[in-house]
């Protein structure tokens, strides 16, 4: 693969904004780190590119708060690795934080006005 | 939430999984093995970061704090040693000595009471308080119908000395033990560890079985369980064992090794005239002690009634534990153990507030001392939290250190007590650190640690940092105060201590400088009690010959056999009458009672003021004669002479007695006792036992012993000699609580002082050194090192004169409660008070002067440099 220009392309995350992204990863079911790093790339189309080491004090930040849950467990590829599952806190951070966000969102459009095409 | 911690060896293997994962999915997406590892790492990102992030977030975030708090509070401690070492010492000597005296004390005051329910049980005594008994042993008679009338006890049992030759089953042995009723065991409530106890029936029919003591059972028979059944020979009888007693269980007594049926005959049950009975009763459940003594005495009165005998006899109910604390048939004068108790608390009490008293002493001056080093802290971000929590790092290791070291200090100060005190006491159970108290002690320690660098740590860390960066080593402010108060009072703890501690020295000096009427040095005693088969005859045969004897062995002096020697027993009297006079009103005619060979008195060194002491002229077939003391003289012929008067016993067919010599008191019942009139006869004319030997030597009465066993095995291999003691020893027991007190009220004084003067040496030191630079500004120009320190050397001074007037404030008023343990000296005297301040005050303004000559002694470059 060529050199990513992925490095002038990115866009600097908020912590809080990478715990939100995970906990909507984790909806459909429960994920190993791998996993979540990938789908967050992917449904971003690659916009989101995160070092995906930088993701785990996030999990360990989310574990702690009791928003998910994490236990080893055997990925399809019958490979041993920690899997994290969303509980209902998660579930609530979730629609809490989605919500303060498209707040955050609209607000912000408001000010910059409609984009120029 | 707080997760289990989970260990980063758990996450490494997560992050080798995610890798891994990742490359198989870029391997599938076509890239090649090696290509796809590599990207996958550097995808990942920065894997050691990630660890590290890992394992910082996974510690307690209070730990690295805490542990760089203990480094630095140890760095800071090391740079100022002295202050650190004079606060491990104040808690070494104070967690350590506290705790090896008490627990030396401990050991005997404190023993649980091996029975059941311990609280429900009473001793019982008679009242013959018109005799000078206030608590006399109750004679049997009495006993038979306090039983049979009560219904305030469940049970009542009566118990009587015993004293055996154990002989045919290995070296002859004097044992001592008790005849008991049956009920005796029931009644304590207690079961033997084998076998069983004995029966009413094996007590009404004076069977021939007995129970020994733990003790007994290991020396004589190894422990051996098939003791049970074993035949004794006890007196020339044979006696079975049927039970063993557990090594914890003793009645009023130690020593007591058997126990066998009492089997009153009936002749004794109505008996009301001799009185040698030991009675113990259990409460019944729901009756309290103010109801039972009713009862009692409302029954002695009715016997009082029904009996001449019992005239004026009254009843007299004492719980056992206020026995176990002073017995009252041992002669020991006015030692009350719970009064000794107290006195023990309140010194213990007293030398741990002195400790704790320094402890803050010295955080708080190192508080003030650090104020510069916080406000530096607290410039470079340090939070309120994190500079008070630094502070008490300090205190709490000096606390913990202090604590360990005291630990140390209680151990080997138990050894040393140990040694200083009297044997008597110290045989009989080997003092054990007392646990309980080595935790409060500890407790204390690091609560004080805890507290007094909290809130100065509080008040300090209120400064801004402009504050205290200017005017390096400013003014001693805060805490002054307190720690001039907390000086105070420890001065004032000491004196009081000192002076107590001095009184009681001075008792104990009195007591046995007293005259005791004759002279206690150089005598060996043995008791060499004859068996029953001995007749009248062969008896004095036996002792005669063993006086001849022991007379020709080198070195001896004289010897005499008396059936109770001094400072024994409190009792052993006998009724009298005078010929030709009428019993004085309101005396009972009783005298103490000992019958002795021709020699003894002259053995005993006792003093003659008139006529003449027994000798060969005095045998069995001559006119009875009797030597009596100066008591019985004054009372019948005070100023005139008592010899050639007659006496004798109270009984009907007793001969008169011819009185042929009076000495001076022998003071047959202790230290501190009412003298009573005394009569001595003579074996050879009364007849009864006389069991214990003394003999006077010129040189170490130790070294006769051997012969003396020798002699006494030759003319009988089956006749013990027991209780070997010098006669010094047997008088020393008397004051053996006493000496114990004296060293532990010193030990404690001493400690105290040493406390204080640490405590002030610091208090003044540290003052100096705050004012090192102008100390060294001012000598560096000229002037003397004296002018500058004398302002703190005085502040030092007066605080010292205010303790030391205070500790004697408290001292005139707290040595009252001592009174009843004193003996020959003032609750105030006036000589112990002056010295013991003089001593005070020297020993306080030397810790006073010391740190200001030694700031001298400083080159003022050096004190200007300290900053």
């Amino acid at each position: 693969m060529s050199t990513r220009s992925a490095e002038t392309d990115r866009i600097a995350l908020l912590q809080g904004t990478l715990d939100l992204l995970i906990l909507k990863t984790l909806v459909f079911g429960p994920r190993h780190g791998q996993a979540i790093a990938r789908a967050i790339q992917q449904q971003s189309e690659d916009v989101l590119l995160v070092d995906h080491g930088s993701l785990y004090p996030a999990l360990q930040r989310l574990e702690s708060r009791g928003w998910i849950d994490a236990e080893w467990g055997v990925s399809d590829n019958n490979r041993r690795a920690r899997f994290y599952t969303l509980n209902r806190g998660g579930r609530q951070q979730l629609a809490t934080g989605e919500a303060q966000w498209r707040r955050l969102t609209l607000a912000i459009e408001r000010i910059l006005g409609p984009s120029e095409a | 939430m707080w997760p289990f911690s989970r260990r980063d060896s758990d996450f490494d293997r997560e992050i080798e999984a995610h890798i891994a994962i990742e490359t198989e999915q870029l391997i599938a997406d076509g890239a090649s093995p090696e290509e796809a590892r590599h990207v996958a790492r550097r995808t990942f990102g920065n894997v050691t970061a990630a660890r590290e992030r890992f394992h910082e977030s996974n510690r307690a975030p209070w730990i690295e704090p805490l542990l760089q708090d203990v480094r630095v509070a140890i760095r800071s401690s090391l740079r100022d040693r002295g202050v650190m070492l004079l606060a491990l010492l104040s808690l070494a000597l104070g967690i350590g000595a506290t705790t090896a005296i008490v627990s030396t004390v401990d050991a005997v005051l404190l023993r649980p009471l091996p029975y059941r329910e311990p609280d429900r049980l009473v001793m019982v005594w008679e009242d013959a308080s018109f005799a000078g008994f206030p608590q006399n042993t109750p004679a049997p008679g009495n006993f038979i119908d306090w039983q049979a009338r009560n219904r305030v006890f469940e049970d009542m049992a009566a118990t009587m000395p015993a004293r055996v030759n154990l002989t045919g089953d290995g070296t002859p042995e004097r044992v001592l033990g008790r005849r008991v009723t049956a009920s005796f065991f029931s009644v304590l409530g207690v079961q033997p560890q084998l076998g069983r106890m004995f029966t009413e029936d094996e007590d009404r029919q004076k069977a021939p079985v007995v129970v020994i003591s733990h003790s007994l059972w290991q020396r004589r028979y190894a422990g051996d369980p098939a003791v049970i059944g074993r035949q004794l020979t006890m007196n020339d009888t044979a006696a079975t064992v049927i039970g063993v007693m557990p090594p914890s269980f003793a009645f009023r007594d130690r020593e007591m090794e058997f126990w066998v049926p009492i089997a009153f005959t009936p002749a004794q049950r109505a008996l009301r005239s001799i009185h040698m009975l030991n009675v113990v009763a259990r409460l019944k459940p729901g009756v309290d002690l103010a109801a039972a003594r009713a009862e009692m005495r409302w029954i002695a009165a009715g016997l009082e009634r029904e009996h001449r005998d019992n005239t004026g006899v009254g009843i007299v109910l004492v719980p056992i534990r206020d026995e176990v604390f002073a017995p009252s048939n041992r002669p020991g004068g006015a030692a009350d153990t719970r009064q000794q108790l107290v006195v023990l608390s309140v010194a213990a009490g007293c030398l741990l507030l002195l400790m704790a008293a320094n402890l803050a002493n010295l955080l708080v001056a190192r508080a003030a001392a650090r104020r510069r080093e916080l406000a530096t802290r607290a410039a470079l971000g340090a939070g309120r939290a994190r500079l008070i929590a630094q502070m008490m790092a300090e205190g709490v290791i000096w606390s913990l250190l202090g604590g360990a070291l005291g630990v140390a200090v209680a151990v080997a100060g138990l050894e040393v007590l140990d040694a200083l005190i009297p044997v008597g006491l110290s045989a009989a159970v080997t003092p054990q650190l007392d646990v309980r108290l080595l935790l409060v002690a500890f407790g204390l320690s690091v609560a004080t640690g805890v507290g007094f660098s909290l809130v100065p740590a509080i008040r300090e860390s209120r400064v801004g940092p402009n504050d205290a960066l200017k005017a390096a080593g400013g003014g001693v402010g805060g805490g002054w105060g307190t720690r001039s108060i907390l000086i105070t009072v420890q001065i004032a703890a000491s004196i009081a201590l000192l002076i107590g501690a001095g009184l009681m020295v001075q008792s104990l000096a009195n007591m046995r400088a007293v005259e005791v009427g004759f002279r206690p040095q150089g005598l060996i005693t043995a008791s060499i009690a004859l068996p029953a088969r001995y007749d009248q005859v062969q008896r004095a045969a036996f002792y005669d010959r063993v006086l001849e004897e022991v007379r020709g062995v080198p070195g001896v002096v004289a010897a005499g056999f008396g059936s109770m020697l001094p400072f024994v027993s409190l009792g052993n009297t006998a009724g009298y009458r005078v010929d030709g006079r009428e019993p004085i009103p309101g005396n009972p005619s009783d005298a103490l009672f000992r019958v002795t060979t021709n020699d003894y008195l002259r053995t005993l060194g006792a003093r003659l003021v008139e006529g003449r002491l027994p000798d060969e002229r005095d045998g069995p077939d001559a006119p009875p004669v009797v030597v009596i003391n100066k008591s019985f003289a004054d009372l019948y012929w005070p100023g005139g002479t008592a010899v050639g008067n007659r006496i004798a016993l109270n009984n009907p067919d007793a001969p008169w007695m011819i009185v042929i010599g009076v000495v001076t008191d022998v003071h047959e019942r202790g230290y501190g006792i009412a003298l009573k009139p005394g009569m001595y006869p003579l074996a050879a004319q009364v007849g009864s036992p006389v069991d214990n030997l003394v003999v006077r030597t010129t040189g170490n009465p130790q070294a006769i012993v051997p012969v003396v066993r020798q002699i006494v095995a030759r003319l009988d291999p089956e006749q013990p000699v027991a209780a070997v003691r010098t006669m010094e020893e047997i008088i020393d027991l008397q004051v053996v609580d006493r000496r114990q007190q004296s060293v532990v009220l010193t030990a404690f004084a001493a400690t105290a002082l040493l406390l204080a003067s640490i405590g002030i040496y610091g208090l003044v030191s540290f003052s100096v050194t705050m004012r090192r630079r102008e100390v060294g500004l001012r000598t560096a120009l000229g002037g003397s090192v004296w002018e500058v320190t004398r302002a703190l050397v005085t502040h030092g001074l007066t605080l010292v004169a205010a303790g030391v007037a205070i500790g004697l404030a408290a001292a005139l008023a707290g040595t009252r409660l001592m009174e009843g343990l004193l003996f020959g000296v003032q609750a105030h005297d006036a000589a112990t008070f002056a010295s013991i301040t003089a001593i005070v005050l020297a020993v306080s303004a030397f810790a006073c002067w010391l740190p200001a000559w030694r700031a001298a002694r400083m080159e003022p470059m050096i004190a200007l440099r300290q900053d």
